[in-house]
């Protein structure tokens, strides 16, 4: 079983990457609507996978990673990013902060769950 | 001999002098000799005095000596006794022998005292001796020799006596001959002296006198005056100076007289040349107002005096005729300054301007001008023209002169210095334009919001607008100066923002030194607390007569198109993520539905979803495109007459019945609500800030619309009670896709184009919208239109609490609002409610109006007759007139159970039922009255 956090200010987006995974049955998910409380939840629990959607209020996707890499949270946990850019530089500047992989909008739920399952077995 | 010593001074002098020096020496020895004599003869005297004395008490002593050891002899018998007398004796007869030498001895007591002496050593001395022999005490003729030795003792004793009186006379005599030689001397000093002051009063009458005389004579030449000295025919050095003195003073009279005719020559000559300095010097001075001056003015009023220390007339003036008539006036007061200026035309100005020639007028001197005398005067008056090199008139000078005519050569003269004031003009000119266009371009580029500045081929600073100073910081009357490259560059670059300065720095050096120069522009910014601003920096090289002199560097402001293109970026950034959003929602439950076994109530809840999200979607995409349209000025409105009121209240029907939790209420005092709008754009703007309202206050609450005019003006404002708005988003409230996220607000969704649909619909009407929020009490948002057609004044609005208020309980809205329209005429506020509860509710927490209009055909839970019974059974309502508006239901069980009147019969007359209202409200004493109107039957 794997321990996924879900951080996205879009409620609906929530339920969908939630109930993409759900179906699966092999993880445990918890959600976060903005970078604040996403940051708090990885920070206090321990997760597999962090899947994180850049355009935030507050602290945006990419700085709520660095933060966590600071801290040496990434050591132990994957992470996934949203993202409605397809800027090259600013996937770059993400793969810098600590972002492993990327989805952009709008994405189907059987690449994310491609793209997870990858993540999370390698 | 005589005449030999007088014929000269020295010689007369010396001798006089000679004789008083013997005269004096002689006087001098002969007293001091006479005098010395005198005494030495005294003390002589006193000496043999003092000797007699001296000697005469010896002889006393050795003769008492003898008595004494006489009778020790005779008494005791001693033979030293006797050795004594014998030596007494002896001494005795020494002192006699010396008494006898002495010139003062008395004949008589020398032979006294010898006979004394020979008897006492040849009678008695035996006799005593033989009586000590014989034992015996005493002598025969003792008797005689006591008396005979008293005697002797006695004439003794006096001639001492007398020898000291002698003594003491002689001594005073002496005294009194010291003190009278002291006198004498004394006497012979005055002599002397006397006799020196006699011959010096001699000697200066005989010279000074002369002298005297000769410097007052001096004196007098000096004076130039005619003198004469007595001669005197003195022989000696005065005489001969006197003489010659005279000859002297004669001739220098002769002299002065023949300087005095020159000197008269000499002030003639001088005062010419004088003259002719003068006017030299003053056509020098003009020569050089000419060259020197730059301002007109200045040189007109230096022209006019000059030619008055030139000429001397009584009244003068030099005028300039381009670009403006502008003069400088002598000796003309203000009234014929007037005069002259307003009679200009075919004024001899006009005659000189034609002629280009000078031109003399003579004409007799009117009043006043002839001055005190009465004699008839003739005025000459000249005018003369000033031209330009294209020989325009483009000045004129005018001399008066009264009974004093311009000769030719005056006339002349001024001509020729008229001619040069020409040129001076001319060139006046020409700098006074040159100054003028260099103004103008100055200004020109000054008012221009860029950045232009030449540089010479060193890179020194020569000219540059009053922006570019101010960014160099040498602003203000330094923007004349000049300025070395490396002082105006180190200015400029530390105005900028530090990762530009290299490149800008580079930029300006590539400029300087003669290589290859670039023919691109760069961008820099500069950040300051308020702005950022970002420049455009190009730079060309100036050509002049085919050689290049210089760069000139142009700054161009181009923040406004820099913060576009980031906008621009910006929002494409922030469309695309807001599409995706419901897009990726769209796609992804759809691609569930389609792959996944999902039970029919899971399939369900993702159409749903599906459906809210593409609604969502095509919501933000009619917001943004709508947006887009206004802001580019596009979109076409259908504008019309709208009743705002009417407006409003359709709005809120739309509202009310999907809003079990707000109370919506429409307080209405507008006197003029007609505004001219597009109606679907006005709803749709107030539907926004409405939806807000309701949106943003997710406890539900009062939602108050208020209308109320204010000058020219249509104000609705929309209150909630709901989260409000923090302080630090008010400022960015109205931004494109701005949300507040917090917790409070996370839920609630919205396109973030809301407001800025709204403030634009309000902008295009020429209206605007303000603002107003207290975090955690509500907002409140005022949206102003302008009336359409007449032109309010705010005087004629009635006072908010004079205003009484009605309230309106009403579904049927056509009924309402012409209830609404007629009561707020007549000066009343209306107070709209929607629903019988929510009204009672609002009541119940103190809400008091002054009369009731109620539609008895309202919701389904209680009717107009509930309604008003709940009303009855309320204290503070139960006195409150009613006044039903619609009688369809006639409920008569009701009716009879309340006092209920018939007030007005349908159709109303216009105004009657505002008037009707009025009366039941001014009625003092209300008891709840309920009025229904009636109906004729028709």
């Amino acid at each position: 079983m794997y321990k996924i956090l879900v951080a996205d200010d879009a409620e609906v987006l929530r339920m969908l990457v939630v109930d993409t995974l759900e179906d699966e049955e092999e993880y445990i998910i918890d959600e976060a609507a903005d970078g604040k409380e996403a940051y708090e939840k990885a920070s206090t629990a321990s997760y597999d996978l962090l899947i994180i959607d850049n355009m935030m209020p507050g602290y945006n996707g990419v700085e709520v990673v660095s933060m966590l890499r600071k801290d040496g949270k990434l050591e132990n946990m994957k992470t996934l990013m949203i993202t409605a850019k397809s800027r090259d530089k600013d996937e770059e500047e993400a793969r810098k902060a600590g972002v492993m992989e990327f989805v952009s909008k709008p994405f189907s739920p059987a690449l994310l769950i491609t793209i997870v399952e990858e993540l999370l077995d390698a | 001999m005589l005449k030999y010593i007088k014929s000269r001074l020295h010689r007369r002098f010396s001798i006089i002098f000679l004789l008083v020096l013997v005269l004096a020496a002689a006087g001098g020895i002969g007293q001091h000799a006479y005098m010395s004599s005198n005494q030495q003869e005294l003390e002589n005297e006193s000496r043999q005095w003092r000797d007699t004395q001296n000697v005469l008490a010896d002889l006393e002593f050795y003769t008492q000596q003898i008595i004494i050891a006489g009778r020790g002899y005779l008494a005791f018998g001693d033979e030293s006794e006797r050795e004594d007398i014998e030596r007494s004796l002896s001494a005795a007869r020494t002192q006699l022998e010396e008494y006898r030498s002495l010139n003062k001895a008395e004949t008589d007591l020398v032979a006294q005292t010898e006979q004394f002496l020979d008897d006492y050593e040849n009678d008695w001395l035996p006799q005593l001796t033989e009586a000590v022999e014989s034992g015996s005490t005493t002598i025969e003729n003792r008797e005689q020799v006591s008396s005979q030795v008293g005697a002797l003792i006695n004439s003794l004793s006096s001639g001492h006596d007398q020898a000291e009186a002698e003594r003491m006379s002689v001594n005073e005599q002496y005294f009194e001959v010291n003190e009278n030689s002291h006198l004498a001397y004394l006497l012979y000093l005055i002599a002397i002296l006397i006799a020196l002051g006699a011959i010096v009063w001699l000697l200066l009458r005989k010279v000074t006198g002369p002298l005297w005389e000769m410097k007052e004579a001096a004196a007098k030449v000096g004076n130039g005056e005619e003198i004469s000295i007595s001669d005197n025919h003195r022989s000696d050095e005065i005489g001969e100076l006197s003489r010659s003195f005279n000859v002297m003073a004669a001739s220098i009279q002769q002299n002065q007289n023949a300087i005095m005719d020159r000197n008269e020559e000499l002030v003639t000559q001088q005062h010419e040349l004088q003259e002719q300095q003068e006017y030299l010097r003053t056509l020098n001075e003009l020569n050089e107002t000419f060259s020197g001056s730059m301002g007109k003015q200045a040189l007109m009023e230096q022209l006019l005096t000059k030619m008055y220390t030139l000429f001397h007339f009584e009244k003068g003036m030099v005028a300039a005729l381009e670009p403006s008539w502008q003069a400088a006036w002598y000796g003309v007061s203000e009234k014929e300054k007037q005069h002259f200026e307003n009679h200009s035309e075919g004024s001899p100005l006009s005659l000189i301007a034609d002629t280009k020639q000078a031109h003399v007028i003579e004409r007799k001197a009117r009043d006043g001008e002839e001055g005190l005398g009465t004699n008839e005067a003739t005025v000459y008056e000249m005018y003369l023209p000033v031209f330009s090199s294209k020989k325009e008139m483009i000045g004129a000078a005018v001399f008066v002169r009264t009974g004093h005519k311009f000769s030719e050569q005056e006339r002349e003269t001024m001509r020729g210095i008229l001619r040069q004031a020409s040129i001076s003009f001319s060139r006046i000119l020409l700098f006074e334009e040159t100054e003028e266009e260099r103004f103008l371009y100055q200004r020109i580029i000054d008012s221009v919001d860029e950045g232009i500045q030449y540089i010479n081929e060193n890179g020194t600073l020569e000219h540059a607008n009053h922006w570019t100073w101010s960014m160099i910081g040498a602003g203000g009357e330094n923007e004349t100066q000049t300025l070395p490259f490396a002082e105006w560059t180190s200015g400029w670059i530390q105005q900028i923002d530090e990762d530009c300065r290299e490149k800008v720095g580079n930029y300006f050096k590539a400029f300087i030194g003669g290589g290859e120069v670039p023919d691109y522009s760069i961008e820099y910014k500069i950040t300051t607390e308020s702005a950022v601003n970002v420049y455009e920096l190009y730079g060309r090289a100036v050509q002049m007569e085919s050689e290049e002199k210089g760069t000139i560097f142009v700054h161009r402001n181009r923040t406004k198109e820099f913060e576009l293109d980031q906008m621009k970026s910006d929002l494409v950034s922030t469309v695309s993520h807001e599409l995706r959003t419901p897009l990726s929602s769209i796609l992804g439950f759809a691609e569930l539905l389609l792959v996944k076994d999902l039970k029919p109530a899971r399939q369900k809840k993702y159409i749903e979803t599906i459906h809210r999200e593409g609604e969502r979607l095509t919501s933000l995409i009619n917001d943004f495109l709508d947006l887009q349209r206004m802001e580019s000025g596009r979109q076409e409105y259908g504008m019309e007459e709208v009743d705002i009121s009417s407006l409003m209240l359709e709005v809120v029907d739309t509202f009310e019945p999907n809003q079990p939790d707000h109370t919506f209420v429409v307080k209405d005092r507008l006197q003029y609500g007609r505004i001219y709008a597009d109606k679907g754009k006005i709803v749709q703007g107030v539907t926004n800030i409405i939806g807000n309202a309701v949106k943003f206050s997710p406890e539900g609450g009062e939602v108050k619309i208020e209308l109320a005019n204010e000058q020219n003006m249509v104000r609705v404002r929309i209150k909630d009670e709901g989260l409000g708005i923090p302080e630090k988003e008010l400022p960015h409230l109205f931004g494109k896709f701005h949300r507040i996220n917090d917790e409070d607000r996370r839920k609630i969704r919205g396109t973030g184009l809301g407001l800025a649909v709204t403030k634009q619909i309000v902008e295009d009407h020429k209206g605007r919208i303000e603002v107003d929020s207290t975090e955690g009490e509500g907002s409140s948002f005022c949206l102003f239109f302008p009336i359409s057609g007449v032109d309010f004044d705010i005087e004629d609005l009635p006072e908010e609490s004079d205003l009484h208020s009605v309230l309106i309980l009403e579904d049927d809205r056509s009924l309402g609002m012409l209830l609404s329209e007629e009561l707020r005429h007549a000066k009343y506020e209306v107070v709209h409610y929607f629903n019988p509860y929510k009204a009672l509710n609002a009541l119940k927490r103190g809400l008091r109006p002054e009369v009731f209009v109620v539609d008895l055909m309202l919701g389904e839970e209680m009717d107009g007759w509930g309604f008003i019974e709940e009303l009855k059974s309320f204290r503070h309502t139960e006195d409150v007139p009613i006044i039903i508006s619609s009688a369809l239901h006639e409920d008569k069980e009701r009716m009879a159970r309340m006092d209920v009147r018939h007030y007005l019969t349908k159709p109303y007359p216009p105004n009657s039922l505002s008037q009707q209202v009025r009366r039941i409200i001014e009625q003092a004493d209300n008891q709840g009255e309920v009025y229904v109107p009636s109906f004729n039957e028709v």
